[in-house]
């Protein structure tokens, strides 16, 4: 419990941090009045409060990320400044879940701005439908939809900045968010999670949990990790997927850390 | 809290850094001297458990560092400075501190506050504990590095180069600070500033090319250069064959202090200084 507590603490603090630094306030804030105009086009077609809110979720899922990874993608490489690293490594709570403290510390400041748009959506959705249910709807597809995606894209991009230059690294995001959600590889062909069990878009748990119609799930490369998206058995298996790969992802940062010094 | 080292080597691809070094320290504090890239940060890192080594073993408090038990039984206790650390700039002085102390496992917010303040007035940055470190003076960042080093009541401390960048009036406060320590717990402190070790460490370890050339008292360290340091006064070129350890102009030309076997022509004999006996040592590992 101590070292959840500690933990807690570390991400506070990261928290802070990343709320200090303009950058992720001239990232996302742009980024969020985006989601609000993607937001407000999928509600045009809602025919129910739980299918709004997952097609809204899906439509933010395709561009929130993209900002959270471009702002994000210096948090771990901060922690590498000289002799930082080796000051970090020399204490007691170390490791992967630190990494993973500042990563949600991160996120968390990161994904402020986008929390009243996701409200704004759903109240949106809440007069349109006539249905107050619309607004815990959206939140639980904020969780289970968006969230997932967020902290797959901040892992990823920490990543990609302790082996490429920040700025290499925030550029490369973008291609590297829409190569894992939207890549179509009949159009050019190229290895890609899109329709299998790895893909961080949510269609899996916005079909399961939401009745939205996938776009590509279950046609993925990989037919035994692509199956149809099936209710709550797909929706469960695509969310610890997307977690197991956030998880290797900073086990991964971990190992890139440890092999710099 | 005794730390043994024994047999340590520590490679770099090719590239020996640290070549079956032996040393023990235990109580009270070291002085660890050397020229550049003779391997003393290697040898910190190595200690604070930041670095494996290739060979050999480090043994803290009986607590082996191979092991995963041992590692983690030296970071509870370890209190350590790197040579150069970069602070987050978006943090307060006394934020930093506390965050630090939150990973070394002081877990109660009141001891934590307390011991933070009580640290920042130390290093004489109480008033100047919420501003943001993006802000200090390099001075001011390195006294906020010791502060932090000195967080949890560490039972070793190791400090790599800790007075660099500080004013003299700072480098005495943190003699004061380390001598305070000294009484009760291991510190072992890596300089270039050889007055931080004559002033503050009884005992010393001088490292060249990866291997330990002294170890043991201050006092026989600078008795090495016992009537062998002299004072020359010439108008001419300076000494050869000595090693020169100071040089100032005078009226009538310059005066040189050396380290020599045989007196230079003109030379006065003067009582020798660690510095002297540094000198005189590298001087016989590496004639010229």
């Amino acid at each position: 419990m101590k070292g959840v507590a500690a933990l807690l603490a570390v991400a506070c603090y990261e928290a802070r941090m990343a709320a200090r630094g303009r950058g992720v306030w001239i990232g996302m804030v742009p980024m969020a009045a985006l989601a609000l105009l993607v937001g407000m086009g999928r509600l045009d077609g809602a025919e129910s409060a739980r299918l709004n809110a997952g097609a809204v979720a899906e439509a933010l899922t395709l561009v929130v990320p993209v900002g959270v990874g471009v702002v994000l993608a210096d948090r771990l490489r901060r922690g590498t400044a000289a002799g930082l690293g080796d000051l970090l490594d020399s204490v007691p709570l170390r490791g992967a879940a630190r990494i993973g403290a500042v990563l949600a510390g991160g996120l968390a400041v990161a994904l402020l701005p986008v929390l009243p748009v996701t409200a704004v959506l759903g109240a949106a959705a809440a007069v349109r439908t006539g249905d107050a249910a619309a607004l815990p709807w959206t939140a639980l597809a904020f969780l289970v939809v968006l969230l997932p995606a967020c902290a797959w894209i901040t892992a990823l991009a920490g990543v990609l900045a302790l082996v490429l230059p920040a700025p290499l690294a925030r550029a490369f995001v973008v291609p590297a968010w829409f190569w894992a959600v939207a890549w179509n590889p009949r159009l050019l062909w190229a290895p890609t999670p899109v329709g299998t069990l790895l893909v961080p878009s949510g269609e899996y748990p916005a079909q399961a949990w939401f009745g939205t119609t996938p776009s590509w799930a279950g046609n993925g490369q990989v037919g035994w990790l692509s199956p149809a998206a099936d209710g709550t058995v797909t929706g469960l298996a695509n969310l610890a997927c997307v977690l197991l790969s956030t998880a290797l992802l900073i086990g991964g940062a971990r190992l890139i850390m440890m092999g710099k010094r | 809290m005794d730390v043994a080292i024994t047999g340590l080597t520590k490679t770099f691809g090719r590239r020996t850094v640290l070549d079956a070094v032996d040393l023990e320290f235990g109580a009270g504090m070291t002085g660890l001297l050397g020229p550049n890239g003779a391997g003393k940060t290697t040898l910190m890192r190595l200690l604070a458990g930041v670095l494996r080594p290739s060979s050999g073993a480090l043994v803290v408090g009986g607590h082996d560092l191979r092991t995963r038990a041992g590692r983690a039984f030296t970071r509870r206790v370890l209190g350590y400075l790197p040579q150069h650390l970069d602070l987050y700039p978006d943090l307060s002085a006394r934020e930093f501190l506390d965050y630090i102390a939150l990973l070394k496992g002081v877990d109660d917010a009141r001891t934590r506050r307390a011991d933070v303040a009580r640290l920042l007035d130390r290093v004489g940055l109480a008033d100047s504990a919420d501003l943001r470190l993006g802000g200090f003076s390099g001075g001011m960042r390195r006294r906020v590095g010791i502060a932090q080093a000195l967080l949890g009541d560490p039972r070793l401390v190791i400090v790599d180069e800790p007075t660099a960048g500080l004013d003299p009036e700072e480098r005495m406060r943190f003699r004061s600070l380390l001598a305070g320590l000294g009484e009760r717990c291991t510190v072992v402190l890596s300089t270039h500033v050889l007055d931080d070790v004559a002033q503050t460490c009884p005992r010393v370890a001088v490292l060249a090319a990866g291997r330990v050339v002294y170890t043991g008292a201050t006092s026989g360290l600078t008795a090495y250069a016992q009537d062998r340091t002299y004072l020359v006064d010439t108008d001419g070129p300076q000494p050869t064959g000595a090693a020169v350890t100071n040089a100032a102009a005078t009226p009538e030309g310059m005066r040189y202090r050396v380290v020599a076997d045989e007196p230079p022509p003109g030379a006065v004999p003067v009582a020798a200084t660690l510095e002297d006996g540094y000198a005189a040592l590298m001087r016989d590992i590496h004639p010229t």
